[in-house]
């Protein structure tokens, strides 16, 4: 069939229309948004104390939120950056907005539903998280966090459900074995947690959060030896991990607060993750040259991986920065002695002495540098100043019954001994030395007390103990 | 010529023409369609409707999102004086409570002084402020209640020793009661001992025998309790677990379900950050629930008290969240601030945001404006203390009807770990008082125990 050209005229003259009526509505659309938008722009934050290119930054966002074409870029970049620098009210007025223009994002409904679900605000943290996870079936932090916020809303058969969907996906998650341990424990049944956690550790023994767990439910069962020596597994573990979150930590590339980022790294390093705590160190120290804070940081943590003269370098730039602070003098002498140079970390205790008097961690410094002189006096002297001054650490106390020993004061190092199991009533080497004194001074029932703590102390070894048993028995002619 | 994707409608007909016009390119003509003028009106017609019927992009308006409220300088409002002993050193005053120890009709204060192992008492007398030291060697107390425990007519106290303030996993900590012969002398008896580090004591008869028995929270560091203690009579108490995890910093007891049998609400800091509620059946039996989680584990639980600060005759929860003592350098967090938990009743509570406060610690409810409704005062021992502007008093101010309006009450001195309201005996304004804890620099701001009174009208 063809067209008459009257018809072709009405065609064309449609085609037209619906373009300008497409367009018209592109435009509407646009300006809308642009202007809903706008309407909802948070108040720029105080930015005192952050480098200017974030205000430029934020800024530019802004002007990109207010634009006919970029608003939702604009916005987007928003609620990133605010987020990242820990203006979490504007983070939030950005995000809920964000979750509606832009649906299909999954990220928006997560960030907002993390920050919810930080501040205990379960109620709106859980849609959020179910929402992200229709969007984003496989990331696996966003369904521990649904399954962590189920559970601390007392829905434990949910949050255990989510549990072992991560489980399918991913067999070896640490959290969310520590997660489903913890519904059961809730359950009412901590042998199933225990032997879930077991199974675990075997197999991954760096895990610290489920050694923690493991610990708690071995306290309730009772079960004493495995908690010591389950005590020992998690030091070795180290500290409580948070879960990587790669959502989360990207945003870390847009902070501009030097101590977010220090904190960051901070959290980072204890879990073996040196990279990524040297990369937040490194951003926070080109944000902010003059913290001593990061720069400390960076170089505590050159030192840890064994790049001594990197170290070096930044803990004197740190103490150059920030003379009064005894933190950068203490790590630099102690890298200075790891690397060697004596005469370098002597003076870098005299000027850090000289900067702060008072500090008693430079005093324990400078005790010890009298005990290996052979001053035994000065040393006593410096040691019973540290300890006055840092009365919840037994390493003075530890130093001082060490150089009592070597005056032959025993009397006064044995006092020095309990000084230091009164804080720390488990210390390996001062439950020996009380043990032998107990024993040479012929107290048989306090050197079996002695000896009883020292059974309980893993760190002890065996070989030790043996010593100290075979020394009881020849005193007192029986075992302890 | 092919002929694809042919599309049969009602009223007209569209069929795209795909042709190849050369050997080599295959393009698309021009569309030919073919269908009534009449739906071309059809067609703007129907766009038009939808431009108008609502297919617009929807943006949330900014109501009902978070407020963000200017804060308002009140730092002159309040009169600062130290009070008690002067100090040397760096103070470390980890709690204060209220108490008519005496019995005199006028409140005063008590306090922990975990620097000196001791616990103090602030008598309120004409001249003002007379502090005494009640017991000393008691190492790190963190927490004093009084309670007749032994219900002879006079107040004991009951104390919570942590054995050392800072992380320490060794059971070293241990519940102490100062027994009050009713002269004003106290004997320590030691309760309990060797234990994770006790970081609060409360009193109340869980099971019904009419005597007091103990709720203990032991905060111990990778693992912690909290239990009730069964009053057994002359002294002896026998232990009932009711959780096996660390961080537990504060135990209130109240009935919180209504029911008429007391409860135990725990606030469980650490990697948990998590309430629990302990409801009793008044037999001695408790079952466990969550109340209050936060999934963010550098949250900071700080501090819980009960109040009925919407006035509706149920014990609501104020809670804070401030410790910023992990990581790099104590400091704050950007979620550290207050927040309260609505009792709704049969053992249901709603979260509710009072305020941000960074470092805040120590929350208290306090009609502190005297205008009927009970504002919240809060502490700040973990503050950018470097930067001049730091706050370490906030007064949150309610409107009546649970709004709340931030004004900074202090910046000075800093590191403030403990707070409490005091009635005084002349009828004006409460006072607060304030205790210091220093335990990381600055030092150039500090204070021991301050008494803070109205200066002048806000």
């Amino acid at each position: 069939m063809k067209l008459s050209s009257k018809q072709s005229r009405l065609v064309g003259i449609a085609l037209l229309a619906i373009a300008l009526v497409a367009s018209g509505f592109g435009l509407w659309r646009a300006m809308d948004l642009r202007s809903a938008v706008a309407a909802i722009l948070p108040e720029r934050p105080n930015l005192d104390g952050f480098v200017p290119e974030l205000g430029r930054r934020l800024e530019a966002a802004e002007g990109s939120a207010r634009s006919l074409w970029n608003s939702r870029g604009g916005l987007s970049e928003l609620a990133r950056l605010y987020q990242a620098n820990g203006f979490l009210s504007q983070a939030r007025e950005c995000q809920r907005s964000l979750v509606e223009i832009d649906p299909q994002n999954p990220t928006w409904p997560y960030f907002l539903g993390n920050i919810a679900g930080g501040y205990g605000d379960l109620q709106t943290a859980l849609p959020l998280l179910q929402k992200t996870i229709q969007l984003a079936p496989d990331y696996l932090p966003a369904r521990v966090r649904l399954g962590d916020s189920l559970m601390k809303s007392n829905q434990n058969a949910e949050a255990a459900t989510v549990y072992r969907e991560v489980l399918s996906r991913d067999p070896e998650n640490g959290y969310a074995i520590t997660g489903l341990s913890r519904t059961e424990l809730n359950g009412g049944n901590p042998d199933a947690a225990r032997q879930r956690l077991l199974q675990f550790v075997q197999r991954q023994p760096q895990f610290a959060p489920a050694w923690g767990l493991l610990i708690s439910i071995e306290e309730r069962l009772g079960n004493e030896t495995a908690v010591a020596e389950y005590k020992l597994r998690a030091q070795d573990a180290g500290r409580q991990r948070e879960m990587p979150d790669p959502w989360i930590d990207d945003l870390m590339a847009e902070c501009y607060d030097p101590y977010r980022l220090s904190v960051a790294a901070s959290a980072a390093d204890p879990s073996n993750n040196h990279a990524r705590a040297r990369q937040l160190l490194e951003r926070a120290v080109t944000i902010a040259p003059n913290d001593d804070l990061p720069i400390r940081l960076l170089g505590n943590l050159m030192s840890d991986l064994g790049e001594m003269t990197s170290a070096r370098t930044y803990l004197e730039r740190a103490a150059q920065i920030d003379p009064k602070e005894p933190d950068n003098w203490s790590y630099l002498v102690r890298v200075l002695k790891a690397i060697g140079d004596m005469p370098a970390a002597n003076r870098a205790l005299d000027a850090g002495l000289a900067n702060c008097p008072e500090a008693p961690v430079l005093h324990l410094e400078k005790g010890r540098r009298y005990a290996a002189a052979g001053r035994f006096e000065a040393a006593a002297a410096s040691f019973a100043f540290a300890r006055r001054n840092l009365p919840e650490d037994s390493t003075a106390s530890m130093e001082l019954a060490l150089v009592y020993f070597k005056q032959e004061r025993l009397e006064e190092g044995v006092v020095a001994l309990h000084e230091v199991v009164k804080i720390d009533p488990n210390h390996p080497v001062a439950v020996v030395l009380l043990a032998r004194y107990a024993i040479s001074n012929g107290d048989a029932a306090d050197a079996a007390n002695w000896i009883k703590r020292a059974r309980k102390q893993p760190k002890i070894a065996a070989r030790d103990l043996a010593q100290v048993v075979k020394e009881y028995r020849s005193q007192f002619g029986q075992l302890p | 010529m092919s002929e694809i994707f042919p599309f049969q409608f009602k009223g007209f007909r569209l069929v795209l023409h795909l042709v190849n016009s050369s050997r080599r390119n295959l393009y698309v003509r021009p569309l030919r369609i073919f269908f009534s003028p009449r739906w071309v009106g059809g067609i703007v017609v129907a766009l038009l409707l939808a431009l108008f019927a609502g297919c617009r992009p929807s943006v949330p308006d900014s109501e009902g999102s978070v407020r963000v409220t200017e804060q308002v300088d009140l730092v002159d409002y309040l009169k600062a004086t130290p009070v008690g002993q002067t100090f040397e050193g760096q103070p470390w005053i980890t709690h204060t409570n209220t108490s008519d120890l005496d019995q005199d009709g006028k409140i005063d204060v008590l306090f922990c002084d975990a620097k000196e192992n001791s616990v103090g008492w602030l008598q309120q007398t004409e001249q003002g402020w007379i502090e005494s030291a009640l017991a000393t060697e008691i190492a790190a107390p963190v927490h004093v209640e009084p309670s007749d425990i032994d219900q002879d007519g006079d107040l004991d106290l009951l104390i919570a020793s942590m054995g050392l303030v800072f992380p320490n996993n060794d059971k070293i900590g241990s519940v102490v009661i100062l027994e009050n012969d009713g002269t004003g002398q106290f004997t320590k008896r030691v309760i309990i001992d060797q234990i994770a580090r006790v970081t609060d004591v409360r009193a109340g008869d869980f099971d019904g025998d009419g005597r007091i028995d103990l709720a203990v929270g032991q905060f111990g560091y990778d693992q912690g309790e909290i239990r009730w203690m069964r009053n057994m009579g002359g002294w002896r108490f026998e232990s009932h677990m009711l959780l096996h995890l660390s961080g537990t910093i504060n135990v209130c007891v109240a009935d919180l379900n209504g029911d008429s049998h007391l409860d135990i609400a725990a606030l469980v800091s650490q990697q948990w950050e998590e309430i629990y509620l302990f409801e009793g059946d008044g037999a001695g039996n408790f079952e466990k629930k969550v109340i209050f989680g936060s999934t963010n584990e550098d949250f900071g639980s700080s501090g819980m008290a009960l109040y009925d600060l919407n006035r509706d005759g149920r014990l609501d929860i104020l809670y804070s969240n401030g410790d910023g003592f992990d990581y790099a350098r104590p400091g704050p967090r950007p979620w550290h601030g207050v927040q309260w938990l609505e009792n709704r009743g049969n053992g249901f509570f709603a979260y509710q945001r009072v305020g941000d406060f960074a470092g805040a610690h120590c929350p208290v409810g306090v009609d502190l404006d005297q205008d009927g409704d009970m504002d919240v005062v809060a502490v700040s021992a973990f503050n950018e203390w470097d930067r001049p502007q730091a706050a370490s008093m906030m007064l949150f101010e309610n409107d009546g009807r649970m709004n709340f309006t931030p004004r900074l009450l202090a910046r000075t001195p800093t590191h403030l770990l403990t707070c409490v309201a005091v009635n005084l005996d002349d009828g004006e304004a409460p006072t607060l008082l304030t205790g210091g804890f220093h335990a990381y620099p600055p030092w150039d701001r500090m204070s021991r125990l301050m008494d803070w009174r109205r200066g002048q009208t806000p």
